[in-house]
Order: structure tokens, then C-alpha cells, then sequence
């Protein structure tokens, strides 16, 4: 073997591990072509805490597709050390043992392995989920991670008001808002609320105006954001409508921008949600809906309008997209956020709850 | 470059590229090649020729305009093939202040190569720009999130890493929206610190599955303040999806799609490199570079492509200089 075919079979072999270290490629000639080996290859600091050499993807993928399924196969097979990481587990069981893989069940560090393997490995044709399967969870596990990072662990208590909100969705979906000081817990009791939800089947979205993207200015920005996690959890075609949604809300924001900061900001508000929300309800069909919105203050901060906007926005969301029960998270009632107004808005659905005194009960971490 | 994070046990010769790309990583290659040289002084003349080495003197290629140049990198030797929309829209970031460029295309269309392209524009004394590159896939731990980026990003900058602390030592109970939100606001903070300058910020690969979504979240917030003109002349520029940018940003954000690279980008890419340095091309000149490209390029994929007319190139052009 000369030396070009030998680097080229080192490289081989450098492609089918999530990370390496030189002599676990096998024997190296003398001298070892080291400099051509790790020509693109980048270091790492594995889990160990001890810094791996990895092959970037985009060398894999050409690396791979110039190899072959049965030459990266034997590639894999020459190997007598391999890491052990969930991409290395991937890579073993689909292009080692030729093994379907599937995401039922995946978890989300699962998840995303196959998802980074299946961009290396997916020009050699070997058994992996489809690139709509793999992009929809990826995207359900990225709405709920966070949820359950926030409420699996250190929850327990407020039995009644989950009870309370899980019944709400089930008989007589509303408007409801969550209220009290910072960090006493709406967002967690609310984290809750959804992923009992959402293992019900319930679709789920849940939008904070701590997102740059979300502006509560901008109705369009909270359609796009609703759609973009409602593509994730229906039905190949139902999905792509909704993605085209995606499009048409970010056009209307472009065309509405500023159009809100005018005196008339109640008519923008409601102008650039026409015509969204229809189109969003065909694709869901009728299913329940949980939509929460977070963050709440940041609408109180803008003023009344902006309040009233909101509360127009959710009522909107209630009545198209029905049944949808919307829950609206803020620091304080709706009386705080619009002060000495004699005439608050009382939306049909909107109940008050929840509450500084009403504290959250934690385990320790 | 912690000695921790070494494997000591391997020989010299498995060592010798660990420890030099860890010293690059960590902007101590120079003084580790000085360090050696000084204590191996028979291999000094060697070393100081590796220290004073820059790009090659006398290059064939040159380009007046460094947004249209066709050949990049070091000694010219990376082929920029066609992106005619990626360049209007650096030279719309350099002149005429456009905050926000996004990238995007499919997996292996090249987007990663960009870097190039803006580098080569960013080192040209006309802009004199300072490149901050991140790329997800290289600089981050995975799974990667808003702190890391954040820390990386300030650690790039050479500015104090305390004011991050990370992720371990995070608040788990608040809301991830929320703390990518309030990390960008200490970023700013810290940013503006810096002696002012004309920065491009660079954040490769956010597309990969183990980007958290709170990292987005930050990428949106940091151009919504870079789009405030909160971090001074600071442009930025991602690879990857663009739904997390507020909607002021999407105002003025330029967004380029980056499509694959077929036989007709390589055709106009040599009569642009001849038309650069003036050689006229015949159509069977032409047809021949073509067809070595066809021929040389190991796969169909763009990397290869884009080696091989760069090659092809420099034998052709350059009489394999």
C-alpha cells in the first residue's frame, strides 16, 4: 500500500469515529503521514475532559462519499478502538451492524447523535430516519427539553392549580393569567402544565417575549413562533403548510414593522395576524391547542395598547383555533398594567390566579 | 492549553501535532516554536524560517477589489467559486452598514465556506476589519448553548471571562429565554469595553442538531443589539436558520442562499480568474480547464470541487507556482 492510499484509508477510518486519538486508526507507517491525516481535523475536549482529535463533517461526508458504503464499512470493521459516545453508538449500529435506527422513544441526547451522524453517513445510503422525521424531533425535543429541565426534576406541589388548568384545557379552554414576582414560579407550574399536555397529545407552543423574535408589537412574530413548534408535531403535509405559514408571518412582520409604534397600534396588531390564524387552524384540524405565552410584562411595559393588543391577539387565538386554552404569564395583574384606567380590559376568558403568596414548592437540586 | 488536557503516554511524532494545533487553539503556537528554537538551537535556522513565513511573496493572482476576489486564502490557493450574492452582501456590511448578513443552504453547499470569502475581505488594509469567528461544530462543547457561545465569544475577544459563569454554575430554575437575554445584555456591557473598531462577528455551523435552542435565542438578541448600533461598528454573520432575529432586525437583514456548484460556475469562475489578471482565455483553453476540474475533482461534493479548480488554477495560470 503506498503511502497516499495508506493516509487515505487512515482518514477512512478517522470518519467513522465521533472522535479519535492517532493510534486507534492502527498501525502508522514510518514516517506517519501525520500532517496529511489531520490536515482539517480539529480538536476537542471529550466528556474525559482530555482533548480528542475529531473530523470535521464536511470532510466526512466527501471522505465518505468517495469511500463507499462497503469500503467505510471495512473501514469501521479495521478498527479495535472506538469512543464511547451516543454519536460512536450510532455510527456502530447503523453503518457497523447495518441496524435500523429509531427515534421512538430517543431521547433527546439520542436524538441529536443520530441527527449529527445521519449528516455524515447519509451519503452512504445506510438504514437512518428520514431527514423530515429526524428535523421533527429534533424540533419537539428542543420545545419540551427546556420544560422538562425546568419542571421534571425540581417540581412538586400546586396540585390544585394544575388540576385546575388541566380541566380548563379538557372541558373550557380560556384565557388565563398567571400572575406574581419574579421567580415564584409561573413559568415552572406552567412547564408542567404543558408536558402533561403534550403526552396527552395536546399540541403545545409556548412563546416568551424574552425572545428577541417575539415582539408583542408584532402579532405576525408570535404566529411564527407558534407555527415553527406547531410544524414539529403534525403530520408531514400538515407541517408543511404550517411551514409556509412560517414565511408568509415573517413577510407580514417586514411589511408591519414600525406600522406598530403608530397611533394606531391596535389596528396593525390586528392586521398582521389576519388571515394567519385561519389558515393555521386548517392545519390543525381541530385539535387541542395549548398555547402559553411568557413574559408577559414586557406588554405591560409597552402600556395599554400594547396590553389591549395582546388580549385581542389571545381572544383571536382562542376563538379560530378552538378548542386552544392561552395562558398569559406576567410579574402583575392586568389592574397593575394598566393603572389608573377605570375601565380594564375583562376579556370573556381571562381569570386571574396565582400569586406572590402562592409559592412554588422546590425540592432541593 | 492546559497540560491536563494532553495525552502524554502517545510517541513524539503522535504528540508533536496535538500539541501544536492546542498551542494554535490557544494563540501560544509562536511562543511555543520560539520556546523550542530556543532551547534546540541547532534547529533555529529551520524555526525562523517557519516564524518569518507568511503568504508566499510574487503571487500570480492579484485582484484590485479584495469583495471580488476569485482567489483567497493563503497564497491565493482556495478557488471562490460563483456566490456573486455573498459578496454584494459583505461589501453592503462594509460600505454601506448593513448590520446582519444570514447564510444559509443545504448540508456540504459550502456555507462554512464563506469564512474565506469574509476573511479575505476583512484582512484587506481597504477595510481593516476584526474577524471573530465561532464556529458551533469546532469551538463548542455539545450539546452547545447560549453560555458557551457567550463565553467563547468573550474569551475571543480578550475580555473577562468572570462576568459568565458557566453553564454548571447557571440558575437551572430560570427560564432559558430569559437567561440568553440577560447574558447578551452582560456581553454588551462587557463589549463595550473594547477600544473601538470595525468588528465582524462570525458564528458558523448553528445549524447542527446539538445547537441548543437558547443559543439561538442569544444569536437573536446579540443582533438585535448589534442592529441597535449597541456594539459599536459590529456587523454579524451566521450560517444557519434565521427565525430567531427580532423583528427590527429582519428590516435590514441581508439573507443569502447558497446553491450547489455545477459546470457553469466553474466555467465563469477561470474567465473571472483570467479576466482578474488579464490573460486572455481561448474557448478550448476554457473547455480544457473545465473538463480537468470534471476529471480531478474526487467527488461531486463542492469541497472537491472547489480544491480542484483552485489546482487547476494555479498550474494553468500560475505554471504551478
Amino acid at each position: 500500500m503506498t503511502d497516499w492510499t495508506q493516509t487515505r484509508e487512515l482518514r477512512l477510518r478517522a470518519s467513522v469515529l465521533a472522535h479519535f486519538e492517532l493510534p486507534w486508526l492502527g498501525p502508522l507507517p514510518e514516517p506517519a503521514p501525520v500532517d496529511a491525516l489531520l490536515q482539517d481535523c480539529y480538536r476537542t475536549a471529550g466528556a474525559d475532559g482530555v482533548g480528542h482529535w475529531v473530523m470535521p463533517g464536511s470532510a466526512r461526508r466527501e471522505i465518505l462519499l468517495e469511500a463507499g458504503l462497503d469500503r467505510a464499512r471495512q473501514a469501521w470493521q479495521a478498527l479495535t478502538t472506538r469512543p464511547d459516545t451516543a454519536e460512536q453508538q450510532v455510527i456502530d449500529q447503523c453503518l457497523g451492524h447495518g441496524a435500523q435506527i429509531s427515534l421512538d422513544g430517543a431521547s433527546a441526547q439520542r436524538t441529536q447523535a443520530v441527527a449529527s451522524v445521519a449528516r455524515w453517513l447519509n451519503v452512504l445510503g445506510v438504514p437512518l430516519p428520514s431527514e423530515w422525521e429526524l428535523s421533527t424531533t429534533t424540533a419537539r425535543a428542543a420545545i419540551l427539553s427546556p420544560m422538562r429541565r425546568l419542571a421534571d426534576r425540581h417540581f412538586t406541589g400546586r396540585a390544585a392549580l394544575l388540576a385546575r388548568l388541566a380541566n380548563d384545557l379538557r372541558y373550557t379552554p380560556a384565557i388565563t393569567l398567571i400572575h406574581g414576582i419574579g421567580g415564584v414560579g409561573k413559568s415552572t407550574i406552567t412547564a408542567r402544565h404543558l408536558l402533561s399536555a403534550a403526552d396527552s397529545g395536546t399540541l403545545v407552543s409556548y412563546v416568551t417575549f424574552d425572545h428577541g423574535s417575539i415582539d408583542p408589537a408584532q402579532p405576525a412574530s408570535i404566529v411564527a413562533a407558534m407555527c415553527r413548534q406547531l410544524a414539529a408535531q403534525l403530520d408531514e403535509s400538515a407541517s408543511e403548510q404550517v411551514s409556509r405559514l412560517i414565511d408568509a408571518a415573517v413577510d407580514s412582520q417586514r411589511r408591519g414593522s414600525y406600522a406598530s409604534e403608530s397611533a394606531g397600534r391596535s389596528l396593525g396588531y390586528r392586521g398582521q395576524s389576519d388571515g394567519l390564524l385561519p389558515e393555521l387552524a386548517s392545519a390543525v384540524g381541530g385539535r387541542r391547542y395549548l398555547l402559553v405565552i411568557d413574559a408577559v410584562e414586557e406588554a405591560q411595559r409597552r402600556g395599554l395598547s400594547a396590553v389591549l393588543s395582546l388580549l385581542f391577539f389571545a381572544s383571536q387565538v382562542r376563538r379560530i383555533l378552538a378548542p386552544a386554552q392561552v395562558l398569559l404569564l406576567g410579574r402583575a395583574a392586568l389592574t397593575a398594567a394598566v393603572g389608573a384606567d377605570p375601565d380594564p380590559p375583562r376579556g370573556p376568558g381571562v381569570h386571574r390566579g396565582g400569586g406572590p403568596a402562592e409559592q412554588p414548592d422546590r425540592r432541593p437540586g | 492549553m492546559d497540560p491536563a488536557t494532553i495525552d502524554w503516554g502517545g510517541s513524539a511524532q503522535v504528540l508533536w501535532p496535538t500539541l501544536t494545533r492546542d498551542a494554535a487553539a490557544s494563540k501560544r503556537l509562536q511562543r511555543l516554536v520560539e520556546a523550542v528554537r530556543d532551547r534546540r538551537p541547532a534547529l533555529a535556522g529551520e524555526l525562523n524560517e517557519v516564524l518569518t513565513a507568511e503568504l508566499p511573496e510574487g503571487s500570480w493572482y492579484a485582484c484590485h477589489d479584495p469583495f471580488r476576489s476569485h482567489m483567497v486564502g493563503p497564497g491565493h490557493r482556495l478557488a471562490v467559486l460563483d456566490r456573486h450574492l455573498l459578496r454584494q452582501g459583505i461589501v453592503n456590511m462594509a460600505k454601506y452598514d448593513y448590520p446582519v448578513l444570514s447564510i444559509s443552504g443545504d448540508i456540504g453547499s459550502g456555507r462554512s465556506y464563506s469564512r474565506r470569502v469574509l476573511q479575505h475581505a476583512a484582512h484587506h488594509a481597504d477595510v481593516a476589519v476584526e474577524l471573530i469567528v465561532v464556529d458551533a461544530e469546532q469551538d463548542l462543547p455539545h450539546p452547545a448553548g447560549a453560555v458557551e457561545l457567550l463565553r467563547e465569544l468573550i474569551m475571543k475577544l480578550g475580555l473577562t471571562l468572570a462576568a459568565v459563569p458557566a453553564s454548571e454554575q447557571a440558575d437551572s430554575l430560570t427560564e432559558d429565554n430569559r437567561v440568553a437575554r440577560e447574558l447578551v445584555t452582560v456581553f454588551v456591557g462587557l463589549f463595550r469595553r473594547l477600544p473601538p473598531a470595525r468588528r465582524w462577528i462570525f458564528l458558523d455551523s448553528l445549524d447542527r442538531t446539538y445547537v441548543e435552542p437558547d443559543l439561538h435565542a442569544a444569536v437573536g438578541h446579540l443582533a438585535g443589539q448589534i442592529e441597535a448600533g449597541q456594539l459599536g461598528a459590529t456587523c454579524l454573520v451566521v450560517t444557519g436558520p434565521t427565525g430567531d432575529f427580532p423583528p427590527g432586525v429582519l428590516d435590514v437583514l441581508q439573507e443569502e442562499t447558497i446553491s450547489e456548484i455545477a459546470e457553469p460556475e466553474v466555467r465563469t469562475f477561470f474567465r473571472d480568474v483570467a479576466q482578474d489578471i488579464g490573460r486572455p482565455l481561448t474557448d478550448q483553453e476554457l473547455e480544457e480547464l473545465v473538463s480537468r476540474v470534471r476529471h480531478t475533482a474526487a467527488t461531486g461534493g463542492l469541497p472537491a470541487i472547489g480544491r480542484s479548480a483552485g489546482r487547476v488554477a494555479h498550474e494553468f495560470f500560475g505554471g504551478g507556482q
